[in-house]
């Protein structure tokens, strides 16, 4: 059964990237190639306007269907990508050594 | 602006350090050289760093700083995710919908100068808190907890206004998740820099013009401290507040204790 709206029925391969949390996505971050990170980024990134266009027509943020949700939850880990794959060529931050830093608090969709 | 992003961090540095590094600009367009596309990246590098007002009340103090990137000049200067959300590391580049927060209708203690290319103010509020303002319309805080001579636990927290829709929330998660990376880089460095202390090679730490609040973060905390061990009973702070003079001269501190270790 798709987890998406059908529209996006081309993202389905993604769904393990559906995760509402950023404490998920950015464990999902850590734990993946950055093979694995460049397809999410290539597919999701010529589809991130559409996904705000389709969203934004249909639903408010409170309160949207669970395969609209899903989509936003990609949407993110899109976002949570974009790092790895932009900027530092690698899953972790560059020149951060034994650094961390943990979010505690967030808005969840 | 009541939507919220917290982080915490327990840092293996001296709480001071991390304030150091945060009331001053000029290292971001080093240190964080990445955030920009490399041809501009490089131009920022070479075009140096200077803050537009500085200004200091009692232990407290704030530093205002210019941030061109809300939204950049040119859409190619930024990177492509940056170029669909129009967010980054100066937050959303769309401001909210809501009163108080264009350019003329800041109150006076924000952008001080009046400067066009006005971009954020950081206040800090001795000891541990740091309040600061971002031109698109939005602010973060700092608390600092010392735990050790040599660790504290840093908390940051990011108030937006609610997004009205997704594309508002995705913008505010790009500038949430952007914040989160160059903190790492920060953190890192400090830790390297208390890994350097603590060897104690080198306790005498030259500060240039723009660290006017580093000076006068150093001088208050020195003087709060003799206060303490001068009198020998901890009443000493109206006493350390009162022997605080406007820029305190950060040299002065090392020639009779250990520096690293205040």
């Amino acid at each position: 059964m798709s987890k998406l709206p059908e529209e996006f029925s081309d993202l389905e391969r993604f769904t393990d990237w559906c995760l509402p949390t950023e404490e998920e996505r950015y464990a999902k971050r850590l734990a993946s190639t950055m093979d694995e990170m460049q397809e999410l980024y290539d597919a999701g990134m010529a589809r991130l306007e559409d996904i705000m266009v389709y969203v934004d027509a249909r639903f408010p943020l409170e309160g949207m269907p669970d395969d609209a949700k899903a989509l936003v939850h990609l949407g993110q880990s899109v976002v949570m990508v974009s790092f790895p794959i932009e900027v530092w060529k690698q899953p972790r931050v560059l020149d951060s050594g034994a650094a961390y830093i943990q979010l505690i608090k967030e808005p969840v969709v | 602006m009541t939507e919220h992003y917290s982080y915490r961090s327990e840092v293996n540095a001296n709480w001071k350090l991390f304030i150091d590094a945060f009331t001053e600009f000029y290292h971001a367009p080093i240190l964080h050289m990445k955030q920009a596309e490399k041809e501009e990246a490089e131009k920022l590098a070479k075009f140096g760093f200077e803050a537009l007002a500085y200004d200091i009340k009692g232990d407290h103090s704030m530093v205002s700083s210019w941030g061109g990137m809300s939204p950049p000049k040119d859409i190619n200067m930024v990177k492509p995710i940056e170029q669909i959300l129009h967010s980054g590391l100066f937050g959303p580049w769309d401001r909210p919908d809501i009163k108080g927060i264009l350019p003329d209708e800041l109150p006076p203690a924000i952008n001080p100068g009046r400067h066009k290319t006005w971009g954020t103010d950081s206040f800090e509020f001795f000891p541990n808190f740091t309040l600061l303002f971002w031109a698109p319309g939005w602010y973060l805080t700092y608390n600092y907890w010392p735990t050790a001579v040599d660790k504290h636990i840093f908390e940051a927290d990011l108030y937006f206004v609610p997004p009205k829709n997704l594309r508002e929330r995705l913008s505010q998660e790009l500038a949430a998740v952007t914040f989160k990376e160059y903190a790492f880089q920060d953190a890192n460095t400090l830790e390297a820099t208390q890994s350097m202390i603590n060897t104690r090679v080198v306790t005498d730490f030259p500060l240039c013009d723009q660290e006017i609040l580093l000076r006068h973060l150093h001088m208050t905390a020195w003087n709060y401290v003799n206060a303490y061990t001068g009198n020998g009973n901890g009443s000493g702070a109206s006493e350390a507040t009162g022997e605080a003079s406007a820029n305190g001269d950060a040299t002065t501190t090392t020639s009779e204790k250990d520096a690293a270790h205040v």
